[in-house]
């Protein structure tokens, strides 16, 4: 777990580069902001849940692996709902237009 | 010698009364009111007009168009057509890039299916507006073709057509209230529908989006094609027709006239003629003047679809690219939604043109 750590903080300064770049993206004119943000928040949480589960493999705990892998795609989707809500009542409204 | 100086002398007794009628084609503005016509058009129709040189309804405007004004009023209407679509590709491609980034750090789903959803999010609302723009123009051209046949119609029958204009009066009617129940009751809720299922083929669907939309588009257009080529051949076989019967009266008229008159029944069937000839210009000056207004109306139209079109293809194309494969299920259906536009706006244009290119293909007077 220490060297996981260690890797981890090593690589700090390239995911503050690729969040700069994924920023500035973001900013640029006309982007949905509101959807990358959630893409974003998504992406963190399966990164988080998959380096959590990894660890705990490697401690011996498979089932405590699993479970917050589990979790944390669960965690992912309640995050990707807003999104999907959206969607699907832009499509009812084309519907009801018609 | 006597004689010859009484007959010298009576000789100026002997005169006719003749006049010339100073035919101004214009003065036919104040009896038909053309200008009503142009009370029926949007602004952006109007707009495009003055800019090809017809800034009010006269034979002089017609001819004032040229071809370096059309084409400059066609790269200004390209031009802002274009700027949508742009605009929404370079979002489509920043979206897309962003998701295959992440999808290569960690292959997901979920990822994957939000992509998708901000892409259709970002891709609704200009959407929604050209297709709500699109049929809004079908609504004003709706009300220009009624306008137009009532003034066409009263033109054709006072140069003696009676016939032709009863018949091109009749099958436009038709074919005004048949387009504008097909546009209520079957376009618009096939276009928004498609495009409900655009957005819905965001969520993993396996492709049963993409097919429905294709059997739906190809069903509609093949319809749509065949009421559209179907009524094009009856207005011009009904056409050929009328204008046969309407010369034999025609004819009929000035041997009867040039028979039964002493003396001036020649000059008056030649009079005859020359004022079924000055109305056929009238009329055809009036049909050159409705085909290229609905032209006119169209255009911007078709050219923001048609840019749309292209701007979903290289969407899909990158979409493909960088596997996001919600949003390439989202842009082919979406595209073939605006391919249906451009059908019904072009088959709905394409049959006034022809009927009234038949109208006025017909000769003035026959005679």
């Amino acid at each position: 777990m220490g060297r996981v750590a260690v890797v981890l903080v090593g690589i700090v300064p390239e995911v503050k580069l690729l969040l700069g770049a994924l920023e500035s993206i973001k900013n640029a004119e006309g982007f949905s902001t509101q959807g990358l943000s959630i893409m974003l928040k998504i992406f963190s949480v399966l990164v988080v849940g998959s380096v959590c589960g990894d660890i705990c493999r490697d401690n011996g705990e498979n089932a405590v692996a699993g479970v917050v892998e589990l979790s944390s795609k669960l965690t992912a989707f309640a995050c990707a709902l807003p999104v999907m809500t959206a969607v699907l009542s832009l499509a009812a409204s084309f519907l009801n237009v018609s | 010698m006597l004689r010859i100086i009484i007959i010298l002398s009576l000789l100026p007794l002997l005169v006719l009364t003749a006049f010339a009628i100073e035919s101004n084609v214009d003065q036919y503005n104040e009896e038909f009111d053309f200008e009503s016509l142009l009370s029926e058009l949007d602004d952006e129709t109007l707009s495009i007009l003055n800019e090809i040189g017809i800034e009010e309804f006269s034979l002089e405007g017609l001819f004032s168009v040229s071809p370096a004004k059309v084409l400059d009023a066609l790269f200004s209407v390209v031009s802002q057509s274009v700027k949508a679509p742009v605009s929404f590709l370079t979002t489509a491609m920043g979206i897309l890039l962003v998701t295959s980034l992440m999808t290569s750090f960690l292959e997901s789903h979920t990822i994957n299916l939000v992509g998708g959803a901000t892409l259709g999010l970002c891709t609704a609302v200009p959407v929604a507006g050209v297709v709500t723009s699109s049929f809004s123009v079908l609504q004003v051209l709706n009300g220009f073709t009624t306008a137009f046949t009532a003034l066409f119609c009263a033109i054709v029958s006072s140069m003696g057509k009676v016939t032709t204009a009863i018949t091109y009066a009749s099958l436009t009617v038709f074919s005004d209230t048949v387009f504008s129940s097909l546009l209520s009751g079957v376009s618009q809720p096939v276009v928004n529908g498609m495009c409900a299922l655009a957005f819905l083929s965001c969520f993993d669907m396996g492709g049963f989006t993409e097919k429905l939309s294709g059997i739906i588009k190809k069903l509609y257009v093949f319809a749509l094609s065949f009421i559209g080529t179907v009524f094009s051949g009856i207005v011009t076989l009904k056409g050929v027709l009328s204008d046969g019967a309407d010369s034999l009266s025609a004819r009929s008229i000035r041997f009867v006239v040039g028979n039964s008159l002493p003396v001036v029944g020649g000059t008056v069937s030649e009079t005859y003629s020359t004022l079924i000839s000055s109305l056929s210009l009238i009329k055809n000056t009036v049909g050159v003047f409705g085909i290229i207004t609905v032209a006119v109306t169209v255009l911007p139209t078709l050219l923001r679809l048609v840019a749309w079109i292209l701007a979903l293809d290289i969407a899909s194309v990158f979409a493909d690219i960088s596997g996001a494969a919600s949003a390439f299920r989202l842009f082919p259906v979406l595209k073939d939604a605006l391919v249906l536009l451009v059908a019904t706006i072009t088959i709905v244009s394409t049959v006034f043109i022809v009927s009234v290119g038949v109208v006025i293909a017909v000769k003035g007077g026959s005679l």
